[in-house]
């Protein structure tokens, strides 16, 4: 752990008021933007990361500085998404996800495509059929796929954090993995029939 | 695939996807995959899925979202902190009616004692506050101003975003010639028809009746801008132009009026009456 991230812990315990800012100003993106990748809606993701740091600010005092602070939070994100998903009602959270998807894919136009619209088109339809293919994979599936793919952390990181071993971890993600190429599958032949 | 031969190197058809194979089992894999057309088809699978799916697509919030982020967190901890005390009495009071359902006795001995404690702060206050009282209840007749829930702060902070979109879409040079792009200006409709459906359920429809009614005025010219063309759709800009003007819905979003008037609707608390001492 660097000793910046130490001191700012201390100084976290002691109850200084600054110290929390700073741990907000200075993570709230990457919390935000984590609960977004599980969740997929911005007004949610804000809500999520907001508790995350809530959570961080009470019991900051238990942190015994095992695990680096950012892995800590992130865990608490993850596991406040996975308690939400399971106690949200599920048709309102397709439809607003699926509000949310429409609008975010509906801006962003792919670039590798930019100068053959049909093309570009066709991927975009193909990246939101693997994306909805995504939400309903089970929920620990998602997340160590997410967590694996979108956030770049390793197999290890995501053990510890889900608290399952890391066998477990690479066995959902191969059967996460095998869902979505069979999704693909289906989706051509869909297209060739 | 078929299951048993190819099941031991499924961890490692994982790994090697997400570039996590060591040098020794990738020459492993290496190996079966010389035979095995299934596991190399999975990987071919695999590269097709991921490539099609593509870097995770997040929405680009703007900067005031990320301004006003501590403030909105702070203020959240501050009700959280506020509601959490309240609940600390709670448990207290809980846990001495239990202590005392479990000793009958204490409770008519609790009772009096209660009562008299009562008596005997009403005697103290009353002595040395009275003379003074009628005095400083004319000067303290002066409602305190009731804590804005934060729902209201978020419809202001969203009617304020609204107002700064609309003034972009009014004043987006709109020509042929210049070739607008509305697509910013679509993502951010979008964003906040989605805050709007949140917080039209967590306002009061009384307290907030004219906040609601402005959302829903807006919410209409938002879904117009989140429908735009990206490019060129110059007469639907024209239309959303024509909506806004005809509706004054810029005059309309004056944020400090409309907060004093949600105050206004909620009931006020009585001032607390302070102890002799602080006077």
């Amino acid at each position: 752990m660097a000793n910046d991230e130490k001191a700012l812990i201390r100084r976290l315990q002691t109850g200084e008021a600054s110290a929390f800012r700073e741990l907000v100003e200075n993570h709230k993106r990457a919390l935000f933007n984590l609960a977004y990748d599980l969740l997929g809606n911005a007004t949610d993701a804000e809500v999520i990361s907001q508790e995350a740091f809530i959570k961080v600010y009470r019991s900051i005092g238990e942190f015994r500085g095992e695990a680096q602070l950012g892995s800590w939070m992130y865990r608490i994100v993850v596991n406040l998404c996975l308690n939400r998903r399971r106690k949200k009602a599920l048709s309102e959270m397709e439809l607003r996800e699926s509000f949310e998807e429409n609008e975010l894919h509906a801006a962003t136009p792919t670039s590798d495509h930019a100068a053959d619209p049909e093309k570009a088109t066709e991927a975009e339809i193909m990246r939101r059929h693997l994306r909805r293919a995504l939400d309903r994979l089970s929920p620990q599936q998602k997340t160590i796929f997410v967590l694996r793919h979108d956030d770049d952390l390793p197999l290890a990181e995501i053990s510890k954090m889900l608290k399952i071993s890391e066998g477990t971890v690479k066995s959902q993600l191969f059967r996460a993995l095998r869902k979505l190429q069979e999704a693909l599958v289906f989706y051509k032949a869909d297209l060739v029939s | 695939m078929k299951s048993n031969p190819c099941k031991k190197y499924e961890d490692d058809l994982t790994a090697r996807v997400f570039g996590d194979l060591s040098a020794a089992d990738e020459r492993q894999l290496q190996t079966h995959l010389t035979e095995c057309g299934n596991c190399k088809n999975f990987l071919a699978g695999m590269d097709d899925v991921l490539g099609k799916l593509g870097a995770p697509q997040r929405p680009e919030m703007p900067e005031h979202f990320w301004e006003g982020y501590w403030h909105r967190l702070a203020q959240r901890l501050e009700n959280e902190e506020s509601t959490a005390s309240d609940s600390i009495f709670a448990r207290l009071w809980k846990g001495l009616r239990e202590k005392w359902a479990a000793q009958p006795l204490a409770i008519p001995f609790a009772r009096t004692a209660g009562v008299l404690a009562l008596l005997m702060c009403g005697v103290i206050i009353g002595h040395y506050w009275w003379p003074q009282s009628n005095d400083a209840g004319r000067q303290t007749t002066q409602t305190i101003p009731p804590a804005i829930p934060v729902a209201q702060t978020r419809a202001e902070q969203w009617l304020e975003r609204s107002q700064i979109l609309l003034i972009g879409v009014v004043n987006e040079e709109v020509s042929v010639a210049a070739k607008p792009d509305f697509s910013h200006q679509r993502l951010v409709s979008r964003h906040l028809l989605t805050e709007a459906q949140a917080l039209n359920r967590e306002l009061d429809p009384v307290a907030d009746r004219r906040i609601l009614q402005l959302m829903n005025q807006l919410e209409l010219v938002l879904l117009q801008i989140a429908n735009l063309e990206a490019e060129h759709d110059l007469s639907a800009v024209e239309l959303v132009r024509d909506g806004i003007a005809r509706d004054g819905l810029l005059l309309k979003i004056n944020i400090a009026e409309l907060a004093q008037h949600a105050q206004q609707n909620v009931a006020p608390k009585k001032p607390r009456q302070k102890s002799p001492d602080i006077l």
